[in-house]
């Protein structure tokens, strides 16, 4: 599963010379959550709630998502936040990673 | 290991004495990584492979693009590493080698949670762990004992997290 997803990202910001400034700077940044073999779902939902505040249906179908898709969106918005929300998620053991929304 | 309950806001759970030992071990060589693969961070060196266990406990914050990924780490990594062995530390003070009676309170119950987590993925490594693994079947084929270890902490994850989740809400 998570090699079949990794090609999702392939097209990286660094290649996108001719991206306008504004818009750019405009495009939020986004926290994914990627699934592994070892986090236990009920606990990924508990991290989720937990760290987000998200109410229990939110958390699951966030989970189900990660666990069905190989990834999922948690948290969007500056990129310091994303740096941050990564951090709390590595805490935790989930493996997350931020990058500009795409 | 009965289910944690709570009792008066702390979080009440009973070891029997060779859980507290598997315990303790496991928690110690998950510290003794992170501790290790600090030390080689100080020294400068990129002296043999890193650790595979400590690049899934403090992984990439970004995918691919290598700037990102170091600033991440630069701002994060000392602080996550420091928290993890704290962590541990608290799980290591709080059952005794004899086992008995552990009592948390809620910080101490997320420190366990993180860390029995952080040991499952450590041995999740070690053995390759897939998604459609049985961790008792694979421990009856291989004899490996750490199968056996891996199936137990799952149970014992399962019980904090039902503990807590009733806590959270």
């Amino acid at each position: 599963m998570m090699a079949a997803v990794s090609g999702i990202l392939a097209p990286e910001r660094t290649e996108e010379v001719v991206v306008d400034e504004a818009d750019e700077s405009d495009r939020p940044w986004v926290t994914i959550v990627w699934n592994d073999p070892v986090n236990l779902m009920n606990y990924v939902t508990y991290v989720f709630r937990k760290l987000f505040g998200y109410d229990e249906p939110t958390a699951t179908k966030l989970m189900l998502q990660v666990h069905h898709e190989g990834r999922a969106i948690v948290s969007s918005g500056a990129k310091e936040r994303m740096e941050s929300d990564t951090s709390r998620l590595h805490a935790y053991g989930l493996w997350a990673s931020y990058q500009r929304d795409s | 290991m009965t289910p944690f309950r709570w009792n008066r806001g702390r979080l009440v759970g009973d070891v029997e004495p060779y859980e507290a030992a598997l315990l303790r071990q496991v928690v110690a060589d998950v510290r003794d990584v992170l501790s290790a693969d600090a030390s080689d961070d100080e020294s400068g060196g990129s002296a043999g492979a890193p650790d595979p266990v400590a690049e899934r406990l403090l992984p990439d914050g970004h995918r691919s693009d290598r700037d990102l990924a170091s600033d991440y780490r630069s701002l994060t990594e000392a602080g996550l590493r420091r928290e993890k062995l704290a962590d541990a530390a608290l799980l290591l003070d709080t059952v005794s080698e004899s086992g008995g009676r552990v009592e948390l309170d809620e910080n101490g119950a997320e420190a366990w949670i993180r860390t029995i987590n952080d040991v499952r993925l450590a041995i999740g490594v070690r053995l390759d762990v897939r998604e459609s693994d049985d961790p008792m079947d694979r421990a009856e084929q291989s004899g490996d004992p750490r199968w056996a270890a891996y199936s137990w902490l799952t149970a014992v994850q399962g019980l904090l997290v039902d503990a807590l989740s009733t806590k959270h809400g």
